[in-house]
């Protein structure tokens, strides 16, 4: 009983630690893309980005982090306002 | 020889893009035609700040200036974007008779979509010895298919620039307008046969 309760546990946990591995952010204002090159460039220099996806057609900025690292919402939505840009939502 | 060089400042207020770009970034622009050549170098400090200096080199005289974007009002939408810029500097203009100190001041109005981009633009330059004089410059664009972010990007643009007092007052100028990641062309002919070609890089 107490294995089959660690295994849950654990389970749990690393569900919970994937599900933050990627954050998908939603931004206003990105319809050039030689304008938004800076989201990408600026993501990158952060040591805890694996990689930055940025989606023209929805307005989608996807970061992945590297494992058990993390930016939180203030901070993406420093970066995205720093390039020029509004963020509408921050999924993760 | 005033409205000379007072044209090929005038001419130097072409803009490739934003005055302004994101934090930290670096950007380079040169605009060439077969009058003049102008580089400029500015550096964003903030998205919405924009410094540097910019060099322009006419026929018969140089231009060297600070230069000072300022975003005043962004409109961020999902699939739009305007912006309302001012910007100017002073600068120092030379010539084989004479020089002076002139500053330049404008405002710029833009509106863009993934299809569809317009400007509006208008500067004004004042030099006690080569007087005062205002350009109006305005630019519709499209594009012929929706690029995503990691694709080439194609630009067709027809740009009409107002000078009163010039030869010339007005030219229509259709662009091929190209850029992919962080680098930008223009390539185009007026129909007067003034050719255009513009480089603009950012890092």
């Amino acid at each position: 009983m107490k294995s089959l309760l660690a295994l849950v546990v654990l389970t749990f946990i690393s569900f919970t630690t994937l599900a933050a591995d990627v954050a998908q952010v939603k931004v206003k204002g990105m319809v050039c893309s030689f304008c938004s090159n800076g989201v990408k460039k600026k993501f990158s220099e952060f040591k805890e980005v694996k990689a930055v996806d940025v989606n023209m057609d929805e307005n989608l900025v996807k970061i992945t982090f590297n494992e058990q690292q993390n930016l939180d919402d203030k901070k993406i939505t420093e970066v995205i306002t720093g390039a020029g840009f509004n963020v509408s939502e921050i999924k993760r | 020889m005033k409205w000379i060089a007072l044209s090929i400042f005038l001419f130097s207020f072409n803009v490739l893009a934003h005055p302004v770009a994101y934090e930290g970034a670096f950007s380079f622009m040169s605009i060439n035609s077969r009058d003049m050549s102008e580089n400029t170098l500015v550096y964003s400090p903030k998205y919405w700040l924009g410094t540097g200096v910019k060099h322009v080199e006419g026929k018969d005289s140089k231009w060297t200036n600070a230069h000072l974007g300022f975003l005043a009002k962004r409109w961020n939408e999902f699939h739009s974007q305007g912006n309302f810029y001012l910007f100017g500097g002073p600068g120092v203009v030379w010539n084989r008779q004479q020089s002076d100190y002139f500053t330049r001041y404008g405002m710029q109005l833009d509106w863009e979509t993934r299809r569809i981009y317009t400007m509006f633009k208008t500067s004004i330059a004042d030099s006690k010895k080569f007087g005062t004089e205002q350009d109006y410059e305005g630019r519709i664009g499209f594009a012929p298919y929706l690029a995503g972010f990691d694709d080439f990007n194609s630009w067709m643009i027809l740009q009409v620039t107002h000078v009163p007092g010039r030869e010339q007052e007005v030219q229509v100028t259709p662009l091929l307008r190209m850029f992919y990641q962080n680098v930008l062309w223009e390539v185009g002919s007026s129909f007067q046969g003034n050719w255009l070609l513009n480089l603009m890089v950012r890092y």
